[in-house]
């Protein structure tokens, strides 16, 4: 028996079905369940657009400054250095010639003990010579 | 008692010494007094070399040779006399430097202080 009506289930079923749809259609909801890249809490931070914002260093006064600084720093530097070496050379030349005499002396001293005692080993050996002059010296010039 | 010539330290403790107590004539202690040799020994030091200009011989230049030493000696008795822990410094700090003036200033002031050249 196949009646064209519909039969009471159907009808039920097509009503929820039609509640459903009707009810998508006029409530709204927030979508939990999608998810999307979004931006971190708080945004992002601002671009830099601006034109002067940027650190370029030091300007050119300064770098001129830095220059002329370090140079004549440098020099003047320099110049003490060597003055002080100077002045440090200068008196170890003059302690040097200040001490000079006192050791020069002393050893005179024992050169002259030492001549002494070569005279008389060398009298010794030529005593047998009667032209032998002692201590004559071979050279012509009289300093030595 | 030996002596040490590398560490200059005596029996008795001190240094620039000889064992009866009198100051050694060496290196440092001659830097050490160089400005009073050049102002108190000049015309020793000065008849000296005059000798020894004209004359080449050693034995000829004995005489004023022997001044030169006993004025040396003398000054650096009366240094010593006057401020020895100073001078003993100095020529310790000397001895321990080379020689090098610069690096014993403080001692070189003290021994000035104490006695000026």
């Amino acid at each position: 028996n196949y009646s064209p009506s519909i039969h009471q289930s159907e009808l039920l079923v097509f009503i929820s079905n039609m509640f459903g749809v009707l009810s998508s259609l006029i409530v709204t909801r927030p979508n939990v369940n999608s998810v999307q890249d979004m931006p971190p809490p708080g945004g992002y931070p601002d671009v830099a657009t601006a034109r002067g914002a940027r650190n370029r260093g030091p300007s050119g006064a300064v770098i001129w400054l830095g220059i002329l600084g370090l140079t004549f720093g440098g020099l003047y530097i320099l110049g003490n250095t060597a003055k002080r070496n100077r002045l440090n050379i200068k008196e170890r030349r003059e302690a040097r010639m200040a001490i000079a005499p006192y050791l020069q002396a002393e050893m005179d001293a024992e050169r002259a003990v030492e001549f002494n005692a070569s005279l008389a080993r060398e009298a010794k050996i030529m005593a047998n010579n009667p032209d032998w002059v002692v201590g004559q010296s071979v050279y012509s010039n009289n300093k030595l | 008692a030996s002596l040490s010539c590398d560490s200059m330290e005596y029996p008795d403790g001190s240094t620039t010494r000889a064992p009866d107590g009198s100051p050694l004539p060496f290196g440092p202690v001659l830097y050490a007094c160089n400005k009073y040799f050049a102002q108190e020994c000049k015309g020793a030091s000065d008849s000296y070399w005059q000798c020894k200009k004209e004359n080449g011989d050693p034995r000829a230049c004995l005489k004023p040779g022997e001044n030169v030493v006993a004025c040396f000696n003398s000054v650096i008795k009366r240094i010593d006399a006057a401020c020895p822990q100073h001078l003993t410094a100095y020529a310790k700090c000397l001895d321990g430097n080379k020689n090098e003036f610069e690096k014993c200033r403080k001692e070189q002031k003290a021994l000035e202080d104490c006695s000026p050249p």
